[in-house]
């Protein structure tokens, strides 16, 4: 088994495993970041969704043999004190029910404001449509994403 | 004015709404003996605990899965007993009979608990005084209460209730409380912020499948491909060759792969060789199906009756101008985004079980079965259920909509680590989730009306069937005078179980369709046509809400149109109107849903706007999306590719309106769900002039 050396939320982590396990279960499993969630296994939910290397990705959709040398943030690494502009939007807007799309859906907002911070409707979208809730939270991720964008352009909090 | 429930009052409640112990209850606690100080802490009743700080603590005996009910019921208990919201926390009840039947479903939560909870705050709240009144040696009356302290109203002198508890643990509850009228409410009414959001925002929330027990391993389970079918034999060889995988077993319900981590665990499943035998019902597929349910439908003979006001088939055989339509909808799965899981630590006779169930009562009752009496010859004499060798936590659950009222996960986790001896987490992969779903029935209805000469019914005849149909809904809001409800159910090996809103569903989308129909044909307004059949002032109140709202009959812009619903279910009144216009290939996109609903008092009015906004969701992934198909005697569908939900880019704009109202607080969770994909057909039909006969609508 190979070895490899890798990023997680700042810290330096080696592991010995499987080429073949996906992050996802890397994290949960092996690293007990239980932030991140399971929810297809196959790309179709974006509940598993972290920031690789900045980019938001469905982490089981990536294997262990690719991670030499990579940055990986998860929930537990945006903060934990819920100061993030994201997240700090997401609980004025009252965004989660059942709450297990909900570290999916705040690291692809998350991932998408780093880059546009002032991203329009349809790329917001884009970005959204990848990650699912059964709960039907949508109008208010919506709602919290501009909030968010405000918080960002009005007060400067730090992304 | 204060209104009084005197301790024998409040028993009749009690028992008018349910014989069950958890509803008399809280007249036990509120009697002589149940107050105590416990750990140094307060337990005044088995639903609130205060401790030194202030720090009141709401046992909440419903199961957490994104409904809110952690918040609302907490709500109540803080109302009446005068306490700081911030100093409010939240857990939920392990099974416990002293909470009574624990099972959370068909949207009762707040209608179970919002007497015995508000009574719990409020007999806490006067002992409380009493204990003040006590110390400073003055009576009751010359005391008051403000937010978690008792005020001398002579001296202006404060004790917190936290420095009250040792005096208060000694005093008898009260018989009799004053409970608060619906002007003096301070937290029931306001949109208070859920106790649970800081958790689920930080990844902290801990599920079902976030439980770590020390040793264990995981497990997953492949189940039978063909409903039903048995093992005949099955070779591990394989399985066992990926690193990681230390045990494969047989169960009850399949073969369980056991490993150190979920990815040995879930290669080791595809390598399992099984030999499936009794394959019996390989014939059942999607047309089978429809083939039963049409024989079922056109043989009325071996119908039940359900409702039978007038003569509807005479009236119907004998009218001019009549109208005729038949409905089917699908099978259709849970999907909660959070697959099946349990863990479980069985240790000789005692066992613990962490599960994300609906039913943690059921739950602990499958886990002690399991436990005790699993591959015994002998039936196991089942110990008294209140014994302490089960232990069943009761975890948040990461969406449900019905399947986790099922136990089937409590009993896979037990029988597992029975035979490793071990602590197990089982985790379903997405594909065992779907394919092994207690689905929502199909259904197949035949709707027949008879029209007097302005165009409104005199007679309605439906009639339905399918695996556990169920006329719930199906009774009509409307003034008809010949009505008959008839049907029967069809046996199919298939599971079926409650899905958000039940029987609800498919009767609140046939009901409201056909309605449709017939003011169309009549070529009156939908709205009209609904006002001149109903006269209850609740239903007529959401109708003019949310037309008004909506602007009903107004400009809209071009390519748009309306569709209107309404339906009553779970104690609440709901009316919609949806508006869509068409895309370039014909099919459907929503721009708004506008929603009514009385609900009664709305205890927390931004948890029904919640709740209303998650119930079109999943009523439009049903109406618009996906359903489940049958071949060979397998669904076809196993993951989100195909049976997709709705998506955020397809998320219309939803307004919710509340009603406001006196009365008693009702179901919130579910009454959003009937009336959105009729909202929606009747929308379509509007657009287009073709009536959606199904869902989810076929736009091709
Ligand atoms: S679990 Fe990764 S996309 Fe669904
Ligand atoms: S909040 Fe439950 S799945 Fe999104």
């Amino acid at each position: 088994m190979p070895k490899k050396s890798f990023q997680v939320n700042g810290k330096e982590v080696t592991l010995d495993l499987p080429n073949d396990i996906p992050l996802l279960w890397v994290l949960r499993d092996h690293l007990k970041l239980l932030g991140t969630k399971y929810g297809c296994g196959i790309g179709q939910c974006g509940v598993c969704t972290v920031h690789l290397n900045g980019e938001a990705i469905q982490s089981c959709l990536i294997p262990f043999s690719s991670l030499d040398g990579v940055n990986v943030t998860t929930i537990e690494g945006l903060s934990s004190d819920n100061s993030h502009p994201v997240q700090k939007a997401w609980l004025e807007e009252s965004v989660p029910q059942c709450g297990y799309c909900q570290s999916g859906q705040i690291m692809a907002a998350a991932a998408l404001l780093y880059k546009n911070p002032s991203a329009t409707p349809s790329q917001i979208e884009q970005a959204m449509d990848k990650v699912l809730c059964r709960c039907g939270t949508y109008q208010r991720i919506n709602n919290a994403i501009k909030k968010a964008q405000t918080l960002i352009s009005m007060k400067g909090d730090a992304l | 004015m204060s209104y009084k429930i005197s301790r024998r009052e409040f028993l009749k409640i009690s028992a008018g709404a349910s014989l069950t112990l958890a509803i008399s209850l809280p007249a036990q606690n509120i009697s002589a003996k149940s107050s105590s100080l416990k750990n140094g802490e307060f337990s005044p009743s088995v639903w609130l605990e205060i401790n030194k700080n202030n720090i009141v603590t709401v046992t909440v005996a419903e199961s957490e899965m994104g409904q809110g009910v952690l918040t609302t019921l907490s709500m109540m208990v803080a109302e009446e007993l005068d306490t700081k919201w911030e100093d409010i926390r939240a857990i939920l009840a392990d099974a416990d009979q002293k909470y009574g039947d624990q099972a959370t479903g068909g949207s009762t939560s707040l209608r179970k608990n919002w007497t015995r909870l508000r009574m719990a705050g409020a007999a806490t709240r006067k002992i409380l005084i009493q204990a003040a009144a006590q110390k400073w040696k003055i009576k009751e009356e010359q005391c008051n209460t403000n937010e978690g302290k008792v005020i001398n109203l002579l001296t202006n002198q404060i004790l917190s209730y936290g420095e009250l508890i040792e005096i208060a643990a000694s005093i008898p509850l009260p018989e009799e409380v004053f409970l608060k009228e619906k002007k003096d409410f301070k937290y029931i009414g306001k949109p208070i912020p859920r106790l649970d959001s800081p958790i689920k925002v930080n990844g902290k929330a801990k599920f079902g499948n976030d439980i770590l027990i020390e040793n264990a391993l995981i497990a997953t389970v492949v189940h039978p491909p063909v409903i039903n079918s048995s093992i005949i034999s099955f070779d591990a060889s394989r399985a066992k060759k990926i690193q990681g995988v230390t045990h494969v077993l047989q169960i009850d319900e399949g073969i369980a792969v056991i490993a150190k981590d979920f990815w040995s665990a879930k290669k080791g499943a595809q390598l399992v060789d099984i030999v499936w035998g009794d394959k019996k019902n390989n014939k059942i597929n999607s047309a089978y199906i429809k083939n039963l349910l049409t024989k079922t439908l056109t043989n009325t003979k071996e119908h039940n009756i359900e409702q039978d006001l007038g003569n509807a088939d005479k009236v119907i055989a004998n009218s001019e101008n009549t109208h005729h339509s038949e409905y089917f909808l699908p099978y259709q799965a849970h999907a909660s985004m959070e697959t099946i899981n349990c863990t479980a630590f069985v240790n000789g006779d005692k066992c613990e079980v962490w599960a994300p169930t609906q039913t943690p009562t059921r739950a602990k009752d499958e886990a002690r079965s399991r436990t005790q009496s699993f591959f015994s010859k002998i039936k196991y004499k089942i110990l008294k259920s209140d014994d302490n060798s089960i232990t069943l936590h009761n975890t948040l659950i990461g969406g449900s909509f019905g399947r986790k009222l099922q136990t089937d996960f409590v009993s896979e986790a037990v029988q597992i680590s029975k035979l490793i001896q071990k602590p197990v987490r089982l985790i379903w992969e997405r594909e065992q989730d779907i394919k092994n779903d207690y689905y929502h029935p199909a259904t197949l209805h035949s709707l027949s009306a008879a029209l007097n000469k302005d165009g409104f019914p005199i007679a309605w005849w439906h009639k339905a069937t399918g695996q556990k149909q169920r006329f719930g809904g199906a009774f009509l809001p409307y003034n008809i005078p010949n009505i008959r409800l008839q049907g029967k159910r069809i046996s199919l090996p298939i599971k079926v179980g409650p899905w958000r809103s039940v029987n609800h569903y498919y009767n609140a989308f046939v009901v409201e369709s056909f309605i449709d129909e017939l003011a169309a044909k009549s070529k009156i307004d939908p709205l009209e046509y609904r006002l001149k059949l109903i006269d209850d002032p609740q239903f007529i109140n959401v109708l003019k809400l949310v037309t008004s709202k909506a602007n009903w009959g107004g400009k809209l812009p071009n390519g748009h149109f309306q569709g209107l619903a309404m339906h009553k279910g779970f104690g609440s009144y709901v009316a919609q109107v949806a508006e869509i216009s068409l895309k370039d290939d014909g099919s459907i996109k929503v721009h708004k849903v506008t929603a009514a609903i009385d609900a009664g008092i709305a205890v927390n009015p931004d948890t029904i706007k919640a709740q209303m906004e998650g119930a079109i969701v999943f009523g439009l992934s049903a109406a618009l999306k996906g359903k489940i198909t049958f071949n060979n005697g397998s669904p076809v569908q196993s993951n989100y590719h195909d049976f997709p939900i709705l998506k955020f880019s397809e998320m219309p704009v939803i307004e919710t309106i509340i009603a406001d109202s006196d009365k008693s607080p009702e179901g919130i969770g579910e009454p959003g769900v009937p009336s959105i994909g009729p909202a929606i057909a009747n929308a379509y039909y509007a657009a287009t002039g073709k009536r959606a006969y199904t869902l989810p609508i076929e736009t091709s």
